[in-house]
């Protein structure tokens, strides 16, 4: 007996779903994410768990919405992961001499992004995933909360205070980078 | 403040019934903060998409390749016997560690009896030669995983990321895409 995601691609098309999809996952994680190689890395990562899944998703939109949920959940990980080192690394700054920055840390990717992304990656992770399916995926209210497993209420708080943020960020120019 | 400020994103988001937009227009002609307010966050909308984004035609085509490599133990009829098998990361690391465990014990094995039963000389190099062959039995594994005849099944939660893995797949790409460029569908 074949395996059940084996059978499932055999029957569907994997490349359609790709052609169709790849456009708006790649945009959301590359807002989401701030830079292109960590992007592409989620995206890719999101399209190989569609492939191993054990059976295929009922619709286009499910699919797209499991995507997308891949992808968010994937970046708060990467997110707070990238956090801890940095709390770790600022722990051994204090401690004994200063370390040097290599020279392809996100740090140093940042000063080629422009204002806007910069602004984003300014907010915190559960506002600025909200904006970016709202701004990039088109997304409504009711479909941001079933992506995010949040209320429609909290979709419109986040939705709003991520805006006051963005504008203010904004006009103060560059923001700078922390 | 005013209680409508609250109801200036939903209706840049068209989220209010026509009552509530009609609400929001009647209040922003006549409250100018609250104007000002509005065009900052049309002008931060405009702004996001007007702003620069990688190639994402580019960006589809090298994943499409690396999902490529990735969907070769997909492919292909096979018999049971050379069928491609999911082992579950966990159960792969207890293969590994039991195969050096068994190479270890083996190896001892023989040197115990070496030293201490005086076994003759040809089952001691019999008792070698399986070993041998135990070690160069222990290289096949990995031919396989490089053929994807095995597929290590990582957890699926949406928490769990590969660490590493994206390296190890450009590593792959380099090898293979090299060689066998795979188009778009
Ligand atoms: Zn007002």
């Amino acid at each position: 007996m074949r395996s059940k995601s084996e059978r499932w691609w055999r029957d569907s098309d994997f490349g359609g779903i790709y052609r169709e999809l790849f456009p708006l996952i790649f945009r959301v994680a590359f807002r989401i994410a701030g830079e292109r190689g960590l992007a592409e890395d989620l995206a890719h990562e999101a399209f190989l768990r569609l492939l191993n899944r054990d059976a295929p998703l009922p619709s286009i939109d499910e699919t797209k919405y499991w995507l997308l949920r891949v992808v968010r959940n994937l970046s708060l990980n990467h997110e707070k992961r990238r956090a801890r080192e940095r709390r770790a690394v600022g722990r051994l700054e204090q401690e004994g001499p200063r370390l040097a920055v290599p020279a392809d840390t996100p740090l140093m990717q940042a000063a080629a992004r422009d204002a806007v992304q910069e602004a984003l990656n300014e907010l915190p992770h559960n506002m600025r995933s909200a904006i970016v399916l709202r701004e990039y995926a088109g997304m409504n209210y009711r479909d941001i909360a079933s992506v995010l497993g949040i209320s429609e209420g909290n979709v419109k708080v986040r939705l709003h205070r991520a805006r006051r943020q963005l504008a203010r960020l904004l006009s103060d120019g560059v923001p700078h980078v922390s | 403040m005013c209680p409508e400020r609250a109801l200036l994103s939903p209706y840049v988001d068209n989220e209010i019934g026509p009552a509530g937009a009609r609400r929001v227009e009647l209040h922003v002609a006549e409250c100018r903060s609250c104007r000002e307010q509005l065009r900052a966050y049309q002008t931060v909308s405009h702004a996001l998409l007007e702003s620069r984004e990688p190639d994402v035609s580019a960006a589809g085509d090298r994943i499409w390749r690396r999902l490529d490599t990735m969907r070769g133990a997909l492919r292909g009829q096979a018999s049971f016997w050379t069928r491609g098998v999911r082992v579950p990361a966990p159960v792969a690391v207890a293969l590994m560690a039991g195969v050096t465990l068994f190479l270890t014990s083996v190896a001892m094995w023989s040197r115990v009896n070496d030293a201490r039963l005086e076994l003759p000389a040809f089952g001691a190099a019999a008792v070698g030669a399986a070993a041998v062959g135990v070690i160069a039995a222990s290289a096949q594994p990995v031919q396989w995983l490089e053929q994807g005849a095995i597929v290590i099944q990582l957890p699926d939660e949406p928490q769990f990321i590969q660490r590493g893995m994206p390296t190890i797949l450009r590593e792959a790409e380099l090898t293979t895409v090299s060689a066998r460029p795979a188009a778009l569908p």
